[in-house]
């Protein structure tokens, strides 16, 4: 037996489809915030690595889960190129200077090492907790933070459209593939105006279904800010209790650490 | 006494013609009233009506009066009508909100407040009534084109209201799927008023109290469904039942058995066959040992054979999730085959089920000249190529419209137009008839027929056993991703046992045809008529 989560389908052993729905989305937003903050490269490794053995023991199925590693390696590339090539990090020895004044040192690789890390860290991170989020998680999770409910539902909703978009999106490519778009060849401009294309039949694809929606929304009585009941009821669990406490110390002391020195990044102290 | 009551309903459009034209109507409680009408006659404005999305949500003059339930639909709080009437649309997709059957059907509870423990209970039952237990914890995308539907059904079940209107909810699905959808309104028969816009009257016939005839926005007609189809007109747009066309046929012969009678098993030497047959020509298209998985790892086709010669007119059929529209991406190349590959001699095109996937451009013209543009023919001779197309889909004059302002049934001759400007040899056309009536499939069916007398190869895939029964020479029946049965469009309908596999159910008329001279298969009305006439 298995849980279908938002993107795939997680075995029911997995210790993430028992944690409490609210605490998954703490955990993003803790882990995110403490990759922000850390900006020394061991910490962050570690915290990189940590975050891979999560994936492990949540069980989760990497393989169906490539394609987000593909687009986490473009990022990757990205944040490389830009610090590579567009900063002035002073360094001990300085090995390229560029035409238009910024150059690269050995203190340019290293950040632009560690700003990698973090980016992976943020990335791993979301996409653990998103792999094994369903939409109910969502949906209760910011119940339960005390949100308004119109805005669960308006993210349930973007989720399930997102689906729909995507095999609008695929049809009409193929569509067009058929009668003799090119979506691969031809220089970048023609590429990109081959994909605006794209653009009037989803547009119009899109408007549709938004209208047809609305219909759907109101003929199943959902009225924003009016009373409602919930059909599902979690509870807080003590490992629910201790991941909470366990996150917070963490938090706590990254804060200490980044303020007294450890986690801010060597050797660059002019950023500051 | 009454449900519902409508008296000189008019309703405009905000930017658009009078769309209900003085419509009065009266439900029983209780009552299953079935609305037929060609593509464009009001049945879906009139539902709107009556469920008070309009004029609520929906911008236009409004005039004369709509009681639902004691209600007055422009006085009452759209909220306390849904507490009466509930709707489910035509497209599945769209209607189904949340991701697991169970919340789809908690959702309205939720809206209304209803306490957890009772919304248990009304979950349950509304699973119960609808038969979806099982998928309780389904994703929608999870479930079959029926099985979505029947969650709708359920999702509106829950709300208990009295009355549930249904707008053309089986347009969509494939054979199996309209089986289930009307199976749940069968059981629900009785304990609701059931109002159900629909083209598929065969199955109408079977459940409603009455049917109306929607036309122009006016209601031109109403009866039982015994008398109704023996007096609306032949060409209304409305498909008449294969039975009682016969029955018309034969002069308004009411009693089936007496059909029989006309017919001695002795006196049928032949069909006069009326629908095409095989040809044998160089081959268009070669598949070989094909299979295709899916990055999930679904095997959508687990080792197709298959050769489709020059001027065939082949029909691909089977349930949904069989493999066809895989293996028609395939043919097209816009899928590699991960084992296998597929020879094809000549160009090719393939025109998408829904139209609006495929039209991008910004009038009628342009979209024909698009693909000819690519192929760098020169102005003149575009602008000679687009007028035939666009003659020969019956679009001329229309040049300069915007394709999506176009009705649904120009846009996917549109479609078929773009599809043709480029002059492709082989056709491959997926559900051309879907959501269509009875003339517009009949003129996007007559189009394919005479592109395939000039000698162009069609492939149509469908769920539409009538079209297939009529236009089709070639059948090839599709299961789990494999082809279990390829011939002649006759030898495959006389394979019953074969078509129950593929959860196929033949036209009415080869049913019964079977039933009355067993060593025969008839396809159409026409040669059943041919069979029995001279006796009658």
């Amino acid at each position: 037996m298995s849980t279908r989560t938002l993107f795939l389908h997680l075995p029911k052993e997995s210790p993430m489809t028992k944690l409490h729905p609210s605490l998954k989305l703490i955990t993003l937003i803790i882990i995110n915030l403490i990759a922000w903050i850390m900006e020394a490269p061991v910490p962050l490794l570690i915290l990189v690595s940590s975050i891979i053995l999560c994936f492990k023991i949540a069980m989760i199925p990497v393989r169906r889960i490539m394609r987000f590693f593909r687009f986490i390696l473009l990022i990757v590339q990205a944040v490389l190129i830009s610090y590579l090539l567009g900063s002035k990090i002073p360094g001990e020895s300085v090995y390229i200077t560029f035409p238009w004044g910024t150059y690269i040192s050995e203190t340019t690789l290293l950040y632009a090492f560690t700003m990698i890390l973090r980016f992976l860290a943020m990335l791993f991170a979301s996409t653990l907790l998103l792999a094994t989020m369903t939409e109910r998680d969502i949906v209760y999770g910011l119940i339960y933070l005390h949100l308004p409910y119109s805005l669960s539902f308006v993210v349930s909703l973007a989720f399930k459209t997102m689906g729909v978009f995507i095999d609008d999106f695929i049809k009409v490519r193929d569509a067009m593939t058929l009668r003799g778009v090119s979506f691969d060849k031809g220089s970048l401009l023609e590429r990109a105006k081959n994909y605006a294309s794209l653009g009037v039949p989803l547009a119009v694809l899109s408007i549709r279904r938004m209208i047809e929606s609305s219909y759907v929304v109101a003929m199943r009585g959902l009225t924003l800010g009016g009373r409602r009941t919930y059909f599902h009821e979690y509870k807080f669990k003590i490992y629910d209790l201790l991941l909470l406490v366990f996150l917070g110390v963490l938090l706590a002391i990254t804060l200490l650490l980044k303020w007294t020195g450890p986690l801010s990044f060597p050797g660059w102290p002019l950023r500051r | 006494m009454y449900d519902i009551v409508i008296e000189n309903l008019r309703w405009k459009y905000e930017a658009g013609e009078e769309a209900l034209k003085g419509v009065s109507l009266k439900v029983r409680k209780g009552e299953f009233l079935g609305i037929v009408g060609p593509n464009g006659s009001g049945k879906t404005t009139l539902c709107l009506c009556m469920t008070g999305l309009i004029p609520q949500m929906v911008k236009g003059r409004w005039e004369g009066r709509v009681i639902v339930d004691g209600m007055d639909v422009t006085k009452t709080k759209l909220r306390d009508i849904v507490r009466s009437v509930g709707i489910v649309f035509q497209d599945p997709e769209v209607q189904l909100l949340k991701m697991t059957v169970e919340d789809e059907l908690a959702f309205p509870l939720e809206n209304f407040a209803v306490p957890r423990e009772e919304m248990r209970k009304r979950v349950e039952w509304a699973l119960k009534q609808t038969r979806m237990e099982e998928y309780r914890m389904k994703h929608p995308f999870e479930l079959s084109g029926g099985q979505k539907q029947r969650v709708a059904i359920a999702s509106v079940l829950a709300l208990t209201p009295r009355i549930i209107i249904l707008d053309e909810p089986t347009s969509d699905l494939d054979p199996i799927g309209k089986r289930e959808v009307f199976d749940t309104l069968h059981r629900l028969k009785g304990n609701h008023t059931i109002i159900i816009a629909e083209h598929e009257t065969e199955e109408l016939m079977k459940y409603a109290d009455r049917l109306i005839l929607l036309k122009d926005g006016k209601i031109i007609h109403e009866d039982s469904p015994s008398r109704f189809f023996y007096k609306i007109d032949v060409d209304s747009g409305v498909h008449i039942p294969q039975l009682i066309m016969l029955s018309r046929l034969l002069g308004n012969v009411r009693n089936l058995t007496a059909i029989r009678e006309l017919v001695k098993y002795d006196s049928v030497k032949h069909v006069r066959e009326t629908s095409p047959k095989r040809v044998e020509s160089e081959e268009a298209v070669k598949v070989s040992g094909l299979k295709f998985i899916y990055p999930d790892g679904t095997i959508a086709i687990d080792g197709v054979n298959l050769s489709i010669r020059k001027g065939e007119f082949t029909a691909l059929i089977g349930p949904n999730g069989s493999g066809k529209t895989t293996l028609c991406k395939c043919i097209v190349g816009l899928l590699k085959p991960t084992e296998g590959n597929v020879k094809v001699d000549g160009r090719i095109g393939m025109v998408f089920q829904n139209p609006d996937h495929q039209l991008f451009c910004k009038t009628v013209y342009e979209e024909c000249a698009f693909g000819l543009r690519r192929m760098g023919l020169a102005e003149e001779e575009i602008k000679e190529a687009v007028a035939d197309i666009l003659k020969v889909v019956g679009l001329s004059g229309l040049e300069n419209v915007e394709p999506f302002f176009l009705t649904k049934d120009k846009r996917q001759r549109l479609a078929i137009a773009a599809t043709l400007a480029t002059q492709p040899e082989i056709i491959i056309v997926d559900e051309p008839t879907t959501g269509q009536d009875v003339r517009q499939t009949r003129d996007i069916m007559d189009l394919l027929r005479r592109l395939n007398e000039k000698g162009k190869t069609i492939l149509i895939v469908t769920h539409d056993m009538k079209v297939v029964a009529k236009y089709a020479g070639r059948t090839i029946v599709m299961k789990d991703g494999r082809i279990i049965a390829d011939g002649e469009t006759r030898d495959i309908f006389s394979r019953f046992d074969v078509l129950r596999e593929a959860s196929i159910l033949p036209p009415q008329i080869t049913i019964f045809g079977r039933k009355i001279i067993p060593q025969t298969t008839v396809l159409t009305v026409e040669e059943m008529y041919e069979l029995v006439k001279v006796r009658a």
